[in-house]
């Protein structure tokens, strides 16, 4: 018979059979009245000689192939009555599952894109990033957070000598420049890339061609760019009419000779690049006072390579670190070393292989930890959510079990009674999931912007797996749909009719009860946790917010700007940034106006190593004092204070005697005092060749200039006029809001030079909110789980009391009829809870005590064992544990007696 | 199938494997009946030596009408009762000879085993 046809007439032959059974009943019970037998005594003759009507009746069913998806569509008709008909139960049950499963679907999000989402590479699986450890001195290029670890002549190094472990090797280091389309200027981030970084990433130009090794060859000699998809969207509205133009990059013309494809903006996903120039470019857009292009000690590239067919990450490694060994030897000479500390610690390096199929690993090494916490702290959410969940049904499969104890002894096999059981546990849970989903759907994104800014949700990459997502979901939802059943399951596999028919409970309900009680405990307990995690992390923002920084946030603007743009030499630049300054300073509610080459609080710095004069380093000193290069007024502007001698004047600047300001970190490593600091020597540089030539003339107060969470390092400061640097961030004191003289700048600065950028304008508040904005918002979410898990903790407890209060009416009332006051009934139910709560904080506290060192690295000023957020967790905990037994217990209080014992 | 286990078990099985079955083709190849005549008729036959427990027949038939062996349709009986009437299809005749000789040898055989030593 045609599948369709069959499927039609599947109710009629239903029908049809019922009425046949039944007819047969009939006939045969008229036979036997017909031989004298009563009405009634035939009709049960006639049942008996029949057999199991009803089972019969499904048995002939079942022998059409469709029975099974009748019967799943006969429950899951069933499930959905029944649960319209408990609208609370249902309610409960899937805003528990939807949280629960939210939580982990938006921290799922976040997962994926940190740690699950390859690059938009051919075989991404095959590429790896190279690291390296071991001692240094020398120049570092840091971004943010981000480690370079090599230098030019290190990867032209390593290119020329891994060919039997690598199928291509490329390295790309990264810049900030202004660029000039058409008529406007931007700051744009681009990287420096060497010839083979598109062939070995297995990159195809959407149109145009990508850069080349022909590219990548004498310094300075090919000015080529290549754009990337979205630059070529919004600079050039995506017109093939961009090939071969040339466009500004610092003031110096480039030819655009090809656009990446979409997706692709580099490696390092949190600073994603719009342009890409090759390598050898980097003399002519210095990112650093002198170039680094051949230096041996500036680190500011990154390798990536390919492996070999039958090349493993492990195998890799042990190749190339003879090599690794060999060059770092090669290279310690060229390094003034001033202690055998140091050589053996240079020499002392391993040179790490790790899959680059995420990009370089630094959104990982960033925001893996993070993320970590979050889905633990999610996924014990869903397991709350969960045990509730089984809870609910399990409560509900008690108190049904006299309904399922009659369909077992009219006849319903035990597989039709777990399918009821199952149907109804996997609808709820695929109900809260649907919920969830959406809810994750709609935290996720902005969740994603939050913790990374925008570069995460700017590219089309991201998102784009959504598929994984769904079953992630899915699976999620239905394990918990599984799990919640099993408990409620077993009540089905093992009912004693007779008992449950005749007093219609469960016969162990006993037992039952108590393991809802140890679900419940355990939730308390996790709960427990999770507020403690929250407290710790609460406190770390805390600590972040209030410490102090050495420098006066409040009435602060900031900006930066570029005048390589403008050309010309430092002289020039020096010049320009003074008639910028002052045509700020003079606009009313300006205070102060003081600029810098390295932004404070960006999370950017620059170490060097300095000679000083009367200083013999001792031989584990290996100190290397951060500088910066800045205006007169820098300190008025950021309220830095003065502690000895000067600080510059319009005097210091580029031909007279060479001047620096250090900070009192600083004076005390070297000279002990602040005070004898004044007028000391040194340079930049070590060994020999290198004679003090600046004079100290000024102490200061140490500032925490990099990131909030990072001490003050040994810090020197030199003019800005007396230094090469071009780029600059200013600082604008106001007398008011900061906020309102945005405009004001902006005309100031467009009054010197139209030309000139005027980028990230903000207030420093802002600045530094940013700067803690995912501790932040790792703290927020912190506390949102662990007051959901509270919560549900609390709606489990409420729940077990109540029906567990119920159940004991009769006991309560026989109780009160004895003499018991109505205190001593709600100390019943307060013994009940309060072992119930010293059980679940004696499992909480070691478990917090774990996840304590776990968090660890997140911390700030805030031990992993802190007696604080355990004791606040204890208190949130029992508050939330009295408000659920407070309504149970005072129910329990007002039984009548009389009532209770007539009710029976 | 899901469910084919659970059947299986808890089947009531009959003399052997098909026995039912082919009593009642047999029976409906005579005349076409109803279930109820159909019970009725194998314990007269049998001369109440087979005792059905009586709704076992009915997955039986259900089997055979899902195989096209027999068709049903709604009747009239003698005694002014609505009832099922099923009838043996051509399909059904040719599954009865084969089953026959299949029963008719398989009986041959046993005999055989079972004849007394000469």
């Amino acid at each position: 018979m045609p599948f369709f046809q069959r499927m039609f007439r599947r109710r009629r032959m239903t029908a049809d059979l019922s009425e046949e059974l039944q007819q047969h009943l009939e006939e045969k019970a008229a036979a036997l009245e017909a031989q004298g037998m009563p009405r009634e005594e035939a009709l049960h003759a006639a049942r008996r000689a029949f057999g199991n009507a009803t089972l019969i009746e499904q048995r002939s069913r079942e022998v059409w192939l469709w029975v099974w998806l009748d019967n799943l569509l006969r429950d899951l008709r069933f499930a959905l009555r029944q649960l319209r008909k408990s609208p609370g139960f249902t309610i409960t049950a899937v805003l528990v599952l939807a949280l629960g499963v939210g939580a982990n679907t938006a921290i799922f999000l976040l997962f994926q894109q940190v740690l699950l989402n390859s690059l938009p590479v051919s075989h991404p699986e095959r590429l790896v990033a190279l690291r390296a450890t071991g001692g240094f001195s020398g120049m570092l290029s840091t971004y943010g957070d981000h480690t370079y670890y090599f230098s030019v002549p290190m990867f032209r190094h390593l290119e020329a000598n891994s060919e039997n472990v690598f199928s291509g090797i490329a390295a790309s280091g990264p810049f900030f420049s202004p660029v000039q389309i058409g008529d406007g200027s931007e700051t744009l981030q681009g990287n420096f890339v060497s010839g083979d970084y598109f062939a070995t990433l297995g990159i195809r130009p959407v149109i145009g061609r990508l850069i080349e090794p022909l590219d990548d060859g004498a310094p300075g000699s090919n000015p080529v760019v290549v754009l990337s998809y979205s630059e070529w969207q919004k600079g050039f509205g995506g017109s093939p009419a961009v090939l071969n133009r040339t466009i500004d990059i610092n003031a110096h013309p480039f030819t655009v000779i090809g656009v990446a494809p979409a997706g692709f903006e580099g490696l390092n996903r949190e600073m994603p690049a719009q342009i890409f120039v090759p390598l050898s470019m980097e003399p002519v857009l210095p990112t650093h006072s002198t170039s680094w292009l051949n230096r041996h000690d500036a680190l500011w590239i990154n390798i990536v390579a390919r492996l070999r067919p039958g090349m493993t990450l492990k195998r890799a490694e042990v190749a190339l670190n003879p090599l690794w060994f060999a060059l770092r030897s090669e290279e310690l000479p060229l390094f003034t070393s001033h202690s055998q500390r140091f050589a053996n610690s240079f020499l002392h390096t391993h040179l790490f292989v790790t899959s680059g199929v995420q990009g370089l690993p630094f959104l990982q090494e960033e925001y893996g930890p993070k993320v970590k916490v979050l889905m633990a702290m999610a996924v014990i959410v869903l397991l709350i959510a969960c045990v509730n969940l089984a809870n609910l049904l399990l409560l509900r499969g008690v108190v049904r079990a006299r309904e399922i104890g009659v369909r077992a002894a009219l006849g319903a096999s035990r597989w039709r009674l777990l399918a009821w059981v199952l149907t109804e546990g996997l609808l709820l849970a695929w109900l809260g999931g649907l919920a969830g989903v959406a809810v994750g759907f709609l935290m996720g994104q902005p969740l994603a912007a939050a913790l990374f800014g925008d570069a995460a949700t700017s590219s089309p990459l991201v998102f784009s797996q959504s598929a994984r997502l769904l079953l992630f979901g899915f699976l999620a939802v239905s394990t918990t749909g599984l799990l919640s059943c099993l408990p409620a399951m077993s009540l089905t596999t093992r009912p004693d009719l007779t008992r449950v028919l005749h007093d219609g409970a469960s016969p162990n309900a006993r037992s039952w009860s108590r393991l809802r009680l140890t679900f419940t405990t355990l939730q308390i307990a996790l709960s427990f946790v999770l507020l403690v995690a929250a407290l710790l992390l609460t406190r770390t923002l805390y600590n972040l917010r209030t410490t102090p920084l050495g420098i006066r946030p409040d009435h602060l603007m900031q900006f930066s700007t570029d005048v390589r743009s403008l050309g010309g030499s430092p002289e020039a630049a020096a010049r320009w940034m003074h008639q910028v300054a002052n045509s700020i300073r003079h606009e009313p509610g300006i205070s102060s106006v003081g600029y810098a080459s390295v932004g404070i609080l960006t999370g950017d710095a620059t170490g060097s190593d300095i000679t000083v004069s009367g200083y013999k380093p001792r031989a584990d000193d290996d100190s290397s004092p951060d500088s910066n290069n800045v205006s007169s007024d820098f300190f008025t502007a950021l309220g830095i204070p003065l502690v000895a001698g000067r600080v510059f004047t319009v005097d210091d600047r580029a031909g007279t005697p060479k001047v620096a300001v250090v900070n009192d970190i600083f004076a005390n490593h070297y000279f002990g005092d602040s005070r004898k600091a004044l007028g000391q020597m040194f340079c930049f540089g070590e060994g020999p060749g290198h004679v003090p030539d600046i004079r100290i003339v000024g102490v200061v107060q140490a500032a925490r200039s990099i990131q909030v969470d990072r001490k003050p390092n040994p810090a020197i400061y030199i003019p800005f006029s007396q230094s090469n640097a071009q780029r600059a961030f200013v600082y604008v004191r106001t007398l008011e809001d900061p906020a309102a003289v945005s405009a004001t700048i902006r005309h100031a600065v467009n009054r010197v030079n139209p030309a000139l950028p005027v980028d990230g304008l903000g207030t420093m508040q802002e600045q530094i909110a940013g700067d803690i904005a995912s501790p932040r918002l790792l703290a927020l979410l912190s506390i949102g789980f662990g007051l959901l898990a509270a919560l549900l903790a609390a709606v489990g407890l409420y729940g077990v009391l109540s029906y567990s209060m119920v159940q004991r009416t009769r006991e309560i009332g026989i109780r009160m009829a004895l003499g018991a006051s109505r205190w001593q009934v709600v100390g019943l139910v307060m013994r009940q809870v309060g072992v119930l709560s010293i059980a679940a904080v004696l499992m909480g506290i070691p478990a917090s005590l774990l996840l304590g060192r776990y968090l660890r690295a997140e911390l700030f000023h805030v031990g992993s064992y802190d007696p604080w957020s355990l004791t606040g967790a204890a208190l949130i905990s029992l508050g939330a544990i009295a408000l659920a037994a407070y309504i149970p217990a005072r129910r329990a209080a007002s039984v009548d007696p009389m009532q209770a014992l007539h009710a029976e | 199938m899901v469910f084919q286990s659970l059947r299986k078990r808890s089947e009531p099985r009959d003399l052997f494997p098909g026995a039912l079955e082919l009593m009642v083709l047999q029976l409906l190849h005579w005349q076409p009946m109803h279930g109820y005549a159909l019970v009725q008729h194998i314990q007269q036959r049998s001369n109440d030596l087979l005792q059905v427990e009586e709704g076992s027949l009915y997955p039986a038939l259900q089997r055979m009408l899902k195989a096209g062996l027999v068709d049903a349709r709604w009747e009239t009986s003698a005694t002014n009762r609505r009832v099922r009437t099923y009838r043996l299809t051509s399909q059904g005749r040719k599954h009865l000879e084969q089953e026959r000789l299949r029963f008719e040898q398989m009986l041959q055989g046993i005999s055989l085993v079972l004849a007394p030593n000469v």
